[in-house]
């Protein structure tokens, strides 16, 4: 792999020593030694539509193993500054817009829109899934699938689509900037896929949910010098512009501890180093909508639910929840209603007749303007 | 299998479910990662055993890998922390040179074996006598073949950084080595 030369202007020493290297016997593999890694590989591989590493979220963590300046870093004590708070919140919210932005939130072209036609008016009648009639077979396909019906059919899922907190992150101006920014910027958008299918990021995401206490873990994360080094670089605009004043001590805590979790991974450093030279993403970080969703402990519970990752992993489902007609229904409460009203089987063709419904509405709405 | 995808290929089919495309991967860096797994410990045991562990951890966190970044790169550091690891959890012992290949034969061939393995023995004893620092970037220009930038990707280390490391840990190493390694 290297075509560089050694031996140019070298001492004795390393003359000798050159010489010793290259006349050095290169030993052969011990025998088997290929057929027990894939023993081991398929012992460990994962099923159907899940990725490796992803099966074992918690609790594994080897620092050591990431990073080339984590190894064997030396850390100590102390309290948490603001600006590390803040850097907390940048990886939150990285992490949590990540999710979105790169898994998908396209938007919803030709094809994907139900041949029932957009009611003109809002129609609260039960509905059966042969109402509807979708030209996106993948679409139909993923409303249609046990992951999606799970998901919104869970009354906290549901809960969470529907609040006013989610609806008004995922519709800030900073939002939609980032999201243009993934969905243009390979770069980012990879760096943001690395760190957010790491271990870390789900570990991350269940520890803001359940708030548990990891003080010390914390403490001796943001002392590493080369964490810092790294935050330093790539978090100084994003903590400029967000405000330490919007965490309440909860909250605070909380990412912090989520934070201890995440830097662990260095993709989140280069994630971040990725992020921050965007304007977009430190106004995203200064959006209180987006600020007062990370705070609800049941919107991150959300992001690290298992059936969510599923849903979300698949390109098709998420077609279908960043259409804004869909987050039209979940204003309007049709959503909520079309699922309680209608059989598992016809959750998705009943969210479909919601959301056009719920389109109708809307374009009535306007025309009366 | 094909074996002349990139590693980036391969990793993709890994990623995408099937497990079996990293065969290719562990075919195409076994023998190197254990040689540089075995010239940072000096135990032939320790270094099946660490080269294969850091190959099977490779594909566990195979989706937190960067693509931005070289997958050697990654995998390198992956077997020089196990190793380092490996060595520090290890009780102070004097350095395993017992395990050197087989040198059975006879007469000049044997003598030329023999003078071969005091050489080898003499080298790898003197590898690990160097700090941590001086024997990662011996191992991976030397026994990983990388190029400067290649393993200060894999060190975290500017270019500069490695050419100037190397240069001295080759003269600590020659110093080790002595006069009488030249024969």
């Amino acid at each position: 792999m290297t075509e560089e030369r050694d031996d140019v202007a070298l001492d004795e020493d390393e003359k000798r020593a050159l010489r010793a290297l290259e006349s050095a016997e290169r030993l052969e593999v011990p025998k088997g030694f290929a057929e027990n890694v894939m023993r081991s590989v398929r012992e460990r591989a994962p099923g159907e539509g899940q990725l490796p590493g992803r099966a074992r979220v918690l609790g594994d963590r080897s620092p050591e193993f990431w990073s080339p300046n984590e190894r064997r870093q030396p850390s100590g004590g102390g309290g948490m500054s603001s600006r590390k708070v803040l850097l907390g919140i940048a990886a939150v919210a990285v992490i949590a817009i990540g999710f979105f932005a790169v898994k998908g939130f396209p938007p919803v072209g030709p094809g994907s829109e139900g041949t029932v036609g957009a009611a003109k008016k809002y129609q609260s009648e039960q509905i059966a899934a042969k109402d509807v009639v979708l030209q996106n077979p993948e679409v139909q396909r993923v409303l249609q699938s046990d992951s999606f019906r799970k998901l919104i059919t869970n009354p906290e899922t549901r809960a969470i689509l529907t609040s006013k907190d989610f609806q008004k992150a995922m519709g800030a101006a900073e939002v939609q900037a980032f999201l243009g920014l993934a969905s243009r910027d390979a770069a980012v958008g990879r760096a943001l896929d690395g760190a957010l299918d790491a271990q870390a990021v789900s570990g991350l995401l269940g520890r803001l949910a359940s708030d548990s206490a990891a003080a010390s873990a914390v403490d001796a994360a943001l002392n590493d010098a080369a964490v810092a080094k790294a935050f330093d670089q790539a978090a100084s605009r994003a903590a400029e512009n967000a405000s330490a004043k919007a965490l309440d001590g909860a909250s605070a805590k909380a990412l912090d501890s989520a934070l201890g979790k995440a830097i662990q991974d260095a993709g989140l450093e280069r994630l971040l180093a990725d992020a921050a030279h965007d304007a977009s993403f430190a106004q995203l970080l200064s959006n209180s909508a987006f600020q007062q969703a990370m705070k609800d402990a049941s919107f991150t519970s959300l992001l690290s639910d298992a059936s969510f990752a599923k849903a979300v992993s698949d390109p098709a489902f998420l077609q279908a929840i960043s259409d804004a007609s869909f987050l039209d229904a979940a204003k309007s409460g049709a959503l909520g209603a079309a699922v309680d009203a209608a059989s598992a089987a016809a959750a998705g063709a009943a969210l479909e007749k919601a959301t056009d419904a719920a389109q109708g509405k809307a374009q009535d709405e306007a025309h009366k303007k | 299998m094909v074996d002349g995808d990139p590693d980036e290929a391969l990793v993709a089919r890994c990623l995408g479910g099937e497990a079996e495309a990293f065969e290719s991967i562990v075919s195409r860096y076994q023998r190197v990662l254990f040689n540089a797994a075995y010239r940072l410990l000096g135990d032939r045991e320790e270094a099946r055993d660490v080269a294969q562990g850091a190959l099977v951890k490779a594909y566990e966190k195979l989706s937190s890998f960067d693509p931005r970044y070289r997958f050697f790169s990654w995998i390198y550091r992956i077997v020089v922390n196990e190793a380092l690891n490996t060595r520090d959890r290890r009780r102070p012992t004097a350095p395993l040179l017992a395990d050197l290949p087989d040198v059975s034969g006879n007469g000049a061939r044997v003598e030329e074996a023999l003078a071969a393995r005091e050489r080898s023995d003499s080298l790898q004893a003197a590898i690990l006598r160097l700090r941590n620092e001086d024997r990662e970037v011996i191992v991976l220009r030397h026994f990983a073949e990388l190029s400067y930038a290649e393993i200060g990707e894999t060190l975290g280390l500017a270019e500069k950084t490695v050419k100037s490391r190397l240069h001295e840990a080759r003269q600590r190493l020659g110093r080790l080595l002595g006069p009488e390694s030249q024969r």
